[in-house]
């Protein structure tokens, strides 16, 4: 008992880190409803702030009092900056949006920090004591229970001003209804920037405490946000003391996950390892398990109304399109360079990915970040069938069918332990879950990977080689071969066909009244569960093929193609592009990892690493600034406007005003829900 | 934000002191036990079997080059790519090409993607001309690489760090894999420190690191030690567990991933350890100044390579022949450069006992099959798929031991040594 005590005091200091983190989270939530996945990078810009302010890395040298007041006012003009140009512009945009921006800054301050400060780790000025005390006979440092202290008082200071002060109570008001708080005098925009600001200080300001028990890099401290979401979930995004507290207990419980795995009793892999991902499955169970007992299967009739995703306009023509991007698919796909060919393909793999976002959160409206992870299973499965079964398990196409039914399957499982959540809580549920097949699943190597690599069988049909490595390699006679290419296109076209008719048919209809309003839906007699159910089901299998397809391209699969982090990335690119229509999963996958985009970028102007990074970060805030809709959503606006003119100007005026006052089939601003 | 100009004072300034200080741990180290082995590498014109310049006129060797450059921080090596290059002008300049060939670089980097090792694969793969392909440090795309090559070229690397990289095809990791190169820490232990009965590996618990500690384990075990293994958690931050629940131990050995080191020598140092440490080299990749007080922790390090910043004559000779090349002290001081100049000479030495006209991917791999070393400033014999069971593509397995005595001083604590009962 007194190791099991000793061992939990030792996860304070990782706990205070994590905690300090939701605390953000929470603040800026409760301002601006922004789930802020830059929370980290703040606390870890931060911390780079002080680091150079202490060593005189922009040419002065301060102590550590004056260093960390600096530090603060920095964050206090960076919380300002943020709330200004990116936050308030999205105020009234879909949540995805504003998650997207929040991934944009985090991408954005990564690269920054590397491109000011340099790659290489840094050495974070302790801040606190470093003196030490005795335990159950063991020396244990004070700076962790000084840390823990901090972050405590810290919740509790905040808990009581926004419980007890005009400005908490004002926030909670706008926070919950914006326009009866501005009927009541109140300025939603002023309280948020004073939320953000002081979100920017309370996190910068722990993470300058905080930095010294890790690496200062631009990573560590940064995606310590993916636990914290966690933590920040369990508190609703509302509660400073449970965000707290849960975030101090996932740290003491990865302490006391290592200290039982050293027991005779801890389960372990094949290799002797003691069993991977136990807690991250922990962290997963506990958020569904709790958002289970407090989510209900409709949200409930007071319910604040989650602002809408972009328009999903009905596609009218399908097959000229699939013939068009056929003909000039297998065109390029044969007369390109080598480099531009297999960008290309990564591209029709980025599309495919996307085409399953565009189901699940276009369609459905569930913001499901779940689904790199499936394509992951499916991927690992048909690693599984070629090196434990074998013949023709692993064979094309019975392996890839089988790996995106294992996929579909295991999608149908988390979309019912996600049934009684939705909107932002649900992006932390689908994150948890893909943390949780990553950590449990992927990189254990009774099945997930091995330690020697997961290779794939490569594709081939009644003899005929459709491997990247097939006979056929273009005009240029190189690797990669065409042929896979036809392989990968034909199925991107058919899956984007599928979705398109998903879109057509009438369960596509029920799909939108759901995504529209779950209770009026319930209401016209749809049954909201089946119907997710089908939604999450449909998105599973695509994201399957995208994995298997993905398998065949890499010759294997490795856990680290299929990370949460990655994901979140995918569904910020999938919104860019253009989240509710096929053609917006075209434009992302363009702009896919190594896909056309990137690689002309690249070739033309030696622009990739981290350069790229800090490039595409910007790129993605001021895209969704300009077009909050997503690349494709407001060119499809802007055409229908321009169309509506066009036939406006044919019409004559009595028949015009005659169609205004009926309204037409289709909404203002050319939207169809 | 500083401005250019500041920016490029403050660099130089760093360099200066960087050399400085290089010059004061060399001048420091005087006094060190760096016995020059028989074998030492001291004539590169010997050792590769060419001299004077090569004749630009003649059509160039073309040698892949990968590395891991562009991407986040410890993922980044851009020194390495550098001294790579350095080491080709020097071949060019002075030690005659292949064969009086000008060599040439084809170069491709990863900053952090899978898709990246496919590029890769097929930019290397494509160009006919290549007869082999050399690796700086390549951690991510590895298994990408190789799928996409299938053993059509040799792929010479210095230490295996992926788990696909043993049992690549037609692969030659010269100084060794995780497993190879760590079981001559049970013979350190053996041999150097008598007194330790139990030992406490504290690893990442993730696929491949764990491939490591248990083979520390194994060799740990070889020589009668009691061993807990301790695995921390992927997304672990503070250490200080894992270094209370080690402490009981009599020596403790962190086969920790780059940035884990960190945090684990602050817990180690805050709870006052003062018990031997036996490290892995992961730990030195991080630069000093990511540790607290700005120094590496007073651990004794085993390394499968010749630490460049002790005063032996072949440490001189490398930095005197990199500076000549236009590369930097701070560059060749990474220890994957060290490992890049050592990859180039080697496969030019191996290139030049063939045939100018039978040279192909083939004959250079068979080349390799037969190389028995010596390695510039690493081991003094090698004999790749002879020395680690199950590992083809592995060539090494000795280490030899340092102890850090702080403020960049190095005291040599072993010779080269081979894993247990080898």
């Amino acid at each position: 008992m007194q190791n099991v005590i000793l061992f939990a005091a030792l996860g304070l200091g990782a706990g205070a880190l994590i905690a300090s983190i939701a605390i953000g989270v929470v603040l800026i939530y409760r301002g601006s409803g922004v789930i802020n996945l830059a929370t980290g990078a703040i606390a870890m810009l931060a911390a780079y702030f002080f680091w150079a302010f202490k060593t005189g890395y922009f040419g002065f040298h301060l102590s550590s009092a004056p260093a960390f007041a600096l530090t603060l006012a920095c964050m206090a003009c960076f919380g300002v900056l943020i709330e200004l140009a990116i936050f308030r512009p999205l105020r009234n945009t879909a949540p995805l949006a504003k998650l997207a921006a929040s991934l944009g800054l985090l991408l954005v301050l990564e690269a920054g920090v590397i491109v000011v400060f340099g790659s290489s780790s840094k050495s974070a000025p302790s801040v606190l004591s470093s003196d030490t005390f005795t335990v159950f006979d063991r020396v244990v440092p004070k700076d962790r229970f000084w840390l823990a202290g901090i972050v405590i008082v810290v919740a509790v200071v905040l808990a009581a001003v926004y419980r007890w002060t005009r400005f908490g109570l004002s926030t909670r008001a706008a926070s919950e209804n914006e326009v009866s708080a501005m009927l009541a005098g109140l300025s939603p925009s002023r309280l948020a920037v004073v939320n953000t600001v002081l979100a920017s200080v309370v996190a910068g300001g722990l993470g300058v405490l905080v930095a010294p028990l890790i690496a200062l890099d631009s990573r560590t401290l940064a995606f310590q946000v993916v636990p914290a979401l966690g933590a920040a979930l369990l508190a609703g995004f509302t509660s400073f003391f449970i965000a707290c507290f849960a975030g101090l207990a996932i740290g003491m419980g990865q302490s006391l996950l290592v200290y039982w795995s050293t027991q005779s009793w801890f389960p372990t892999d094949s290799g002797g390892a003691p069993l991977r991902g136990l807690s991250e499955l922990f962290v997963f169970l506990v958020i569904v398990l709790a958002l289970f007992l407090r989510g209900a299967s409709l949200p409930g009739r007071g319910e604040l109304v989650e602002k809408r995703l972009p328009a999903v306009p009905r596609p009218e023509r399908l097959l000229r399109p699939a013939v068009i991007a056929a003909l000039v698919g297998a065109i390029c796909l044969v007369v390109f360079p080598y480099d531009f060919r297999q960008a290309l393909i990564n591209s029709l793999l980025g599309i495919v990915i996307c085409l399953s976002l565009v189901v699940i959160v276009g369609f459905v409206g569930q913001i499901s970040v779940v689904q790199l992870a499936l394509a992951g299973v499916a991927g690992f499965t048909m690693s599984h069938l070629t090196t434990d079964a074998g013949g023709i398990w692993a064979r094309f196409p019975i392996s890839l069918l089988i790996g995106a039914a294992v996929a579909t399957i295991v999608g149908m499982l988390v979309a019912v332990s996600a049934l009684r959540v939705r909107g932002v809580s649900l992006v932390v549920v689908t994150l948890a879950a893909a943390v949780a097949l990553e950590q449990f699943g992927f990189l254990n190597s009774r099945w997930g990977g091995g330690p020697r690599g997961s290779p794939v069988a490569q594709p081939e049909l009644g003899g005929l080689n459709l491997s990247p490595d097939a006979p056929f390699r273009g005009l240029d006679d190189k690797l990669p071969s065409p042929v896979f290419g036809f392989l990968v296109l034909a199925a991107t076209i058919l899956l984007a066909l599928l979705v398109a008719n998903v879109r057509r048919s009438s369960l596509g209809q029920r799909m939108l009244a759901v995504r529209s309003n779950e209770r009026a839906a319930a209401a016209a007699g749809i049954n909201v569960r089946n119907t997710k159910l089908a939604g999450f089901g449909i998105a599973a299998f695509i994201a399957g093929m995208a994995g298997g397809l993905y398998a065949y391209n890499f010759g294997s699969v490795s856990a680290g193609r299929f990370g949460a982090l990655a994901a979140l990335g995918l569904i910020a690119f999938a919104y860019f592009g253009g989240i509710t229509m096929v053609a917006g999963a075209v434009v992302a996958g363009v702009g896919a990892t190594e896909g056309l985009l990137p690689h002309a970028f690249d070739e033309g102007l030696g622009l990739s690493g981290t350069w790229a990074l800090l490039i595409g970060g910007i790129a993605l805030i001021v895209t969704l600034l300009v077009n909050p809709e997503g690349i494709a959503g407001t060119a499809h606006r802007k055409k229908e406007e321009k169309k509506r003119r066009a036939a406006a100007r044919a019409m004559p005026a009595g028949r015009l005003a005659t169609v205004r006052q009926r309204g037409g089939a289709t909404a203002p601003g050319g939207r169809e829900r | 934000m500083r401005s250019a100009m500041t920016s490029g004072a403050v660099a130089g300034r760093r360099v200066r002191v960087l050399v400085a200080a290089l010059m004061l741990a060399l001048a420091a180290a005087v006094a060190a036990t760096a016995a020059t082995p028989r074998s030492a590498v001291l004539d590169y014109q010997a050792y590769v079997g060419g001299k004077g310049k090569a004749r630009s006129n003649l059509s160039p060797v073309v040698l892949g080059w990968i590395n891991g450059q562009g991407g986040p921080p410890n993922f980044n090596f851009p020194q390495v790519t550098d001294v790579a290059r350095a080491a080709v002008r020097m071949v060019n300049a002075e030690l005659g090409g292949v064969h009086g060939h000008p060599i040439r670089l084809n170069e491709c980097f990863i900053a952090e993607a899978e898709e990246e090792g496919v590029r890769c694969g097929q930019q290397m793969a494509n160009d006919r001309n290549m007869k082999a392909i050399l690796f700086g440090a390549v951690v991510v795309g590895n298994q990408s690489i190789y799928a996409t090559v299938k053993g059509t070229k040799p792929i010479i690397g210095g230490v295996a760090v992926s788990g696909a990289d043993p049992t690549a095809r037609n692969a030659f990791f010269l100084n060794g894999s995780q497993t190879s190169v760590l079981g001559p820490f049970g013979t350190y232990t053996r041999r150097f420190l008598p007194n330790v009965r139990t030992v406490a590996i504290v690893y990442p618990n993730q696929p491949g690191a764990d491939t490591a500690a248990f083979a520390l384990r194994r060799a740990m075990q070889q020589v009668g030690k009691q061993v807990t293994m301790i695995a921390t958690p992927q997304l672990a931050t503070d250490l200080l567990g894992p270094a209370t629940q080690a402490s009981s131990a009599d020596m403790i050995i962190p086969a920790l991933g780059f940035t884990d080191c960190v945090p684990f020598a602050r817990a180690l140092d805050q709870i006052r350890y003062t018990k031997p440490v036996l490290s892995t080299p992961l730990c030195l990749f991080i630069p000093r100044a990511a540790y607290a007080n700005g120094d590496l922790p007073l651990w004794t390090y085993g390394i499968a390579q010749t630490l460049v910043n002790l005063s032996s004559p072949q440490s001189k000779l490398y930095l005197k022949k990199g500076l000549q090349y236009k590369t930097t002290v701070a560059n060749m001081l990474n220890v994957f450069a060290e490992l890049a100049w050592e990859e180039l000479l080697a496969t030019v030495k191996v290139m030049n006992t063939i045939p100018f006209s039978k040279l192909t991917p083939a004959t250079v791999s068979a080349g390799l099959k037969a190389f028995k070393g010596p390695l510039i400033l690493a081991a003094p014999e090698i004999g790749c798929g002879k020395v680690s069971p199950g590992e083809p593509a592995v060539c090494g397995n000795q280490t030899q031991f340092y102890n850090y005595t702080g403020k960049g001083k190095w005291k040599v604590s072993s010779g080269w040594l081979k894993p247990p009962g080898r």
